[in-house]
């Protein structure tokens, strides 16, 4: 681990192991309080340099909220999506700090005000010295009992108790051989939980992500049948449930009597769950104290395989797979842990940030000279009555109030344009006054803008998950394009926004009907594109000449070229005819494929936008891995190895001739039966 | 020269390292004068099951082999042909030692890009729908304030030709 110690200090020396090594363990309220206030803040950004790796999306960070009793029933309000996360190990373990207990109050960072965690982050640990045992909660009508997992699938106990409720992992510590159980263990060696770090940005709550409902020396996913929701005390309150993969693998069932989960998966999906933690986890009581973690060949030994950057996935290695072929296995030392994650050891000097603000300026072109206001269609046609006035003294009046305009009243009316929003939304200013031209009072009422008008149109989000992952998630495989309504078909790179949230913004000049899309990944404005959202209403005789003229002859240009374009897949020849459809506009555009021969053309468009991915079809074999193999680059014994493998550049260094050499090389290349 | 002969049988794919051998039989036999140690040639006598054999260990070699042939001899001798399975004979050694594996059977698929995986021509499109956002145009009406009109004048304390600053 590259602990940041400017932020968390050396921790607390608390456990001596076998190897000499200590483990620390820092209390984060602690820490803030009296040891770095001037580093760390409440409510501030979580410091990382305590994570073993990172699950995105991880599936395990699913919670079920529930918060409504109907009639005699609790009814689930819903599933929260997975987010990314970091994953730690964290000790629980109830205490009073501050007025409240801290049961209720599980956050890390965020929403403190004087009461604080009772996690305690812990900052160093002999990785190979710590397995959790897995087991299975299961119910029947009389009775829920716990068993491990490989003493529970596939045996009497499942015919016994045959509804799963929870999945629940304890914690034992010793060394690579020996470990104690939880319960003969003393000290914080119980207490003991893997520890998820994320935002939950859905459901009822913005909460940080940890075990909810727990009672502080174990991690329960689900809840095991409990009859105190349908206590008058209790049935006021809302309740969050862990539950792993959400409605695929949960439901919540109330019986009338007594409200629990219920699992409706399999051993292979307990195996899913157990991997997105990324910690050594056994399936049997024996394996949990005495399967060898440094040379495993217990095939009751299951972990997460995580990649040499830390991304830990829902892939279980079991019993020997394991040697060589995950990241943690290369954790020997208590300092090994973790793969720097803002550690001490990073010496860029830079400030990296993962948001960028777009600026919202105290000036703007609104109202500055001229006056604009937000109107109904019904107001703009009570204007052109107004204007047209048959009352001869009226016009008169109207004529002699526009002489600095030469007298011309359409000349005092600049600019009309059509939106596609509703700009008084956007307007801080909502109570409608008389609009006036030039010094002449129309009896027309508007919403005049003010100079704070809100220019930054939302334009909605979506967030871009995995298919297949693999590399065929990406590109040139999979390809995306995103939709903006007024501005046209751009151009995404899968990569860069692979398992983010995608949202689209734009800009819009109100004064010239210009816009700008700008694409967010996450928080960061990724792309900008322009293009024509404020639609020009002709006035005058000039005007839709004008008018006309610029968008037939851009059409009579530009249009042609991209239907052949199109029709021939050129999408090169798309852009160049695009960006001629539209240079005759105030703004320059970079429209694509979904081109509009006008803004008012484009109000006919998708008002939406629209993510589109076009993904491979795959035409694999069954038997693909058997007779060609799966793609991979890992160094190992070929031992480790199961199946059909193909060995690049195979160095024979063990004692032979050199014909066999040769034939060996040869056979290794081309693929053996391991 | 007479040395033993273990034949085998099995039912392993050649490219197998760990092979399963069953049936064996061990015979007393003649290397041919011309043999060498990569396609030797052997004499033996026969019975009904030497025929059944496909795979032997050779003594003399500490080697073993694939049997691509056999030749009768004479009424009770036959002519063993082979080839030395190289994967077998080192299999100890093959398996302790560390390569770097390209393809593997049960790795599953991984991130990096695997050019032999067959794909169909066609591709499967899909979109994504975004939520939110604030364009109206399906939903506004007559009464919703979506132009702007840009008008010039009308500005702060301005009088207007309806309540007769206009005139003074």
């Amino acid at each position: 681990m590259k602990l940041n110690t400017e932020y968390w200090g050396e921790g607390y020396p608390y456990l001596n192991f076998d190897d000499g090594k200590v483990l620390t363990i820092g209390r984060y309220a602690d820490t803030i309080a009296n040891r770095y206030p001037n580093h760390l803040k409440l409510n501030e950004e979580f410091d990382q340099s305590i994570l073993i790796g990172t699950n995105f999306k991880n599936p395990n960070s699913v919670l079920l909220f529930i918060n409504r009793l109907e009639g005699s029933k609790w009814i689930e309000t819903g599933f929260t999506e997975p987010v990314d996360t970091g994953i730690y190990l964290g000790a629980l373990q109830g205490s009073v700090y501050g007025t409240l207990s801290e049961w209720y109050r599980n956050r890390i960072a965020y929403g403190q005000t004087e009461i604080y965690t009772q996690i305690r982050p812990v900052l160093k640990f002999p990785f190979k010295s710590l397995c959790f045992l897995v087991q299975i909660g299961a119910s029947n009508p009389l009775s829920y009992q716990e068993f491990a997992v490989d003493e529970y699938f596939g045996s009497e106990n499942e015919k016994t108790y045959p509804t799963i409720n929870t999945i629940i992992f304890r914690p034992c510590f010793g060394n690579n051989k020996n470990r104690t159980l939880w319960y003969q263990a003393s000290g914080w060696i119980g207490y003991f939980i893997p520890l998820l770090y994320g935002t939950i940005d859905g459901g009822i709550y913005q909460e940080d992500i940890f075990p909810y409902y727990n009672n502080g020396d174990y991690l329960i996913y689900g809840h095991k049948p409990d009859s105190t929701f349908h206590s008058s005390s209790f049935n006021i309150h809302e309740a969050i449930f862990e539950c792993p993969y959400g409605s695929k693998l949960w439901e919540l069932v109330d019986n009338g009597t007594q409200v629990y989960t219920k699992f409706k998966g399999t051993r292979a999906d307990v195996l899913k769950i157990i991997a997105n933690t990324g910690f050594f986890c056994a399936t049997t009581m024996d394996s949990v104290q005495h399967a060898d973690l440094k040379n495993i060949t217990d095939p009751h030994i299951i972990i997460g395989k995580m990649n040499d950057e830390g991304a830990i996935s829902d892939t279980p290695l079991q019993g020997k797979d394991i040697n060589d072929n995950t990241h943690q296995t290369t954790w020997n030392k208590t300092e090994d842990t973790g793969n720097g994650f803002n550690g001490i050891e990073n010496t860029d000097p830079n400030n990296y940030t993962d948001k960028i603000d777009l600026n919202k300026p105290t000036l703007s072109n609104v109202n500055v000279f001229n006056r604009s206001f937000a109107v109904t269609s019904n107001n703009v046609r009570q204007l052109a009555d107004f204007l047209w006035n048959a009352d001869e003294t009226k016009f008169n009046e109207i004529v002699k109030g526009l002489a600095l305009m030469g007298e011309n009243p359409m000349n005092g009316i600049i600019d009309l344009r059509l939106f596609p929003f509703n700009v008084a939304l956007k307007n801080s200013a909502t109570q409608a006054e008389p609009i006036v031209i030039g010094r002449t009072n129309t009896g027309v009422n508007g919403i005049k803008l003010t100079e704070n008008v809100n220019s930054l149109i939302d334009l909605g989000e979506c967030t871009f998950f995995e298919k297949f992952k693999n590399f065929l998630d990406f590109e040139p495989y999979t390809t995306a394009q995103l939709y903006i309504p007024y501005v046209g078909v751009v151009p995404v790179s899968t990569a860069e926004f692979m398992g983010h949230k995608i949202s689209a913004k734009m800009i819009v000049d109100y004064t010239t009907g210009a816009g700008t899309a700008i694409v967010f990944k996450d928080d960061i404005p990724f792309i900008y594109k322009n293009g024509v959202v404020g639609i020009t209403i002709p006035m005058t005789g000039n005007d839709s000449a004008s008018y006309a003229n610029t968008v037939v002859g851009n059409v009579v240009n530009g249009a042609v070229g991209g239907v052949t374009s199109i029709a021939s897949g050129n999408i090169g020849g798309v852009v160049s005819s695009a960006e001629k459809l539209y240079s005759g506009f105030a703004t320059g555009t970079n429209y694509q494929t979904a081109s509009a021969s006008s803004p008012s053309v484009a109000t006919w468009q998708p008002q939406k936008c629209y993510f589109i991915i076009d993904r491979p079809i795959l035409n694999v074999p069954d038997n693909y891995g058997r007779t060609v193999g799966y793609a991979c680059e890992i160094t190992g014994k070929l031992s480790n190895f199961k199946g059909f493998t193909v060995v690049s550049n195979p160095e024979i260094s063990f004692k032979c001739t050199e014909t066999e050499k040769t034939m060996l090389s040869q056979l290794l290349t081309a693929g053996v039966f391991v | 020269m007479a040395f033993t002969l273990n034949t085998y049988y099995t039912a392993d794919d050649p490219r197998t390292i760990s092979k399963t051998l069953t049936n064996q039989l061990d015979y007393t036999c003649q290397l041919l004068d011309s043999a060498e140690m990569v396609t030797p040639t052997l004499r033996v006598r026969c019975t009904s099951e030497t025929f059944n054999a496909n795979y032997c260990y050779i003594s003399f070699f500490d080697r073993y082999y694939f049997i691509t042939g056999q030749t009768v001899e004479t009424a009770n001798t036959i002519l063993i042909h082979c080839k030395l399975d190289v994967l077998y004979t080192y299999r100890n050694a093959l398996l302790s030692s560390t390569f770097l594996v390209t393809r593997n059977e049960n790795i599953g698929s991984t991130y990096i890009p695997d050019t032999m995986l067959p794909l169909k021509g066609n591709k499967e499109m899909k979109v994504i729908e975004f939520t939110g956002g604030d364009f109206n145009l399906d939903t506004a009406t007559a009464n919703s304030y979506n132009f702007v009109l840009n008008v010039a004048g009308g500005g702060s304390n301005q009088g207007t030709a309806e309540n007769g600053v206009m005139n003074t």
